[in-house]
């Protein structure tokens, strides 16, 4: 399909769209959870291994500017922030590692409990729980936890007349009517060279390093073995 | 090319994990989302913990979700959704927008895509590209759109961009110190 058909085609048209959203939420940035709280927003999912352990990092709260708005940033004392660990694909988590939040502003800190099964005896995390102020590195139970302001560690050519938002435009404007940040921006392709229009926007980012022994016995795998992870943030009513 | 070639890579790899851990099976598990379990600590008032959102393959959270809210693809709903019931409520979804992208295998990219949770294998390099992990420094965007978009479209395979604005600490925790002012 070259693209002059497709622009012929609504369909298309939509799929492309659809497949441009990808990227934009790649970034996943503001893409309306189920929350007006953008300390709950979850903006990208990393793990990697990093020795014999594993590394999570979870990002939320999107797009913050430099100064008060990241000096102010907090986490949600009223969100539980988790790790989920599948060990079979079958979309439902075997073991889990759970942040919980408490207090506010100077005084806020974190609980980190897991890498622990999700249905042990009495249906909880049972490792024994790690709690570190906010913005401090916290060390315990081979486990080491970080929750605080960073740099958006993502990074994607989404604004200007050879972007994302422009691919969007030029696909979905004029067959559906639908435009996404300035309709006026309208190609379908990617400026080369490109530029970060994430640079120098910051975020809040929580990282737990968890021994990979510890993640095996949660969910009963050899220490190189494969497990599915996804990040998931609740918010207590 | 290379890219084509991190495609088939990435879907290749991704398929023998999925055959390993034995899901082939595009049945739709029905139990409650454990999502909303509560743990000791956190109901302190007996309350609820209620799923606001979640995120596994990057890329893929918002794949069906655009602006205009058009038929399935509802922001909001996926958000809330539990993996477990991916493949049932998105499989056809995810099929038919990767067909119109040219996608030249939509049902069987959707099966590696859904459900929507990363593969991490900890005996093996992490590599998004590969679907294994994925590392601060991966160029998430590039892969996403190489896997979702037929070679025919290879124009938008890269939005260009390759790395981030400032450079990833080697220690805990890893990702750069925020921008001042």
């Amino acid at each position: 399909m070259n693209r002059f058909l497709l622009l012929a085609r609504p369909l298309a048209v939509v799929g492309l769209l659809a497949a441009a959203g990808v990227a934009i939420s790649a970034a996943d940035h503001a893409d309306s959870p189920a929350t007006s709280q953008a300390n709950l927003d979850i903006n990208d999912l990393y793990v990697f291994n990093q020795g014999s352990n594993v590394v999570f990092v979870m990002t939320v709260n999107p797009l913050l500017s430099p100064g008060e708005s990241t000096n102010d940033a907090r986490l949600n004392p009223n969100g539980l922030y988790e790790f989920k660990l599948d060990r079979e694909r079958d979309g439902r988590a075997d073991a889990a590692i759970r942040i919980s939040v408490r207090g506010t502003g100077d005084n806020q800190t974190i609980r980190v409990r897991g890498p622990g099964p999700v249905r042990g005896s009495n249906g909880a995390v049972s490792a024994p729980p790690l709690d570190v102020p906010f913005n401090d590195i916290g060390r315990g139970g081979g486990l080491k936890a970080w929750a605080g302001p960073s740099d958006d560690p993502f990074f994607i050519n989404l604004f200007g007349d050879q972007s994302l938002t422009s691919v969007l435009n030029a696909a979905f404007g004029g067959a559906l009517g639908q435009t996404v940040g300035d309709p006026a921006e309208q190609s379908l392709s990617f400026e080369d060279p490109a530029v970060d229009d994430l640079r120098g926007l910051n975020v809040l980012s929580i990282v737990v390093e968890a021994p990979k022994s510890q993640i095996a016995d949660a969910l009963g795998i050899p220490a190189d073995g494969t497990f599915f992870a996804w990040a998931e943030t609740s918010e207590l009513r | 090319m290379i890219r084509i070639k991190t495609t088939t890579a990435f879907i290749a790899a991704f398929a023998l994990v999925a055959l390993a851990s034995g899901c082939e099976s595009t049945d739709s598990p029905t139990t409650p989302h454990d999502g909303a379990e509560l743990y000791p600590g956190f109901d302190q008032d007996g309350g609820k913990a209620v799923q606001v959102d979640r995120m596994g393959i990057p890329a893929l959270n918002t794949v069906f979700n655009h602006p205009s809210g058009i038929g399935p693809f509802d922001k909001k709903a996926y958000n809330v959704a539990s993996p477990a019931d991916d493949l049932a409520s998105y499989f056809d979804v995810f099929a038919l927008v990767l067909g119109v992208v040219a996608n030249e295998d939509p049902e069987g990219t959707a099966g590696v895509l859904l459900p929507d949770a990363l593969p991490v294998n900890m005996g093996a390099p992490t590599n998004f590209a590969m679907l294994n992990g994925r590392n601060l420094a991966d160029d998430a965007t590039d892969v996403a759109l190489s896997v979702v978009i037929g070679p025919s479209l290879d124009f938008l395979h890269s939005d260009n961009v390759d790395e981030n604005d400032r450079a990833f600490r080697s220690e805990f925790p890893y990702v750069a110190p925020p921008h001042t002012p």
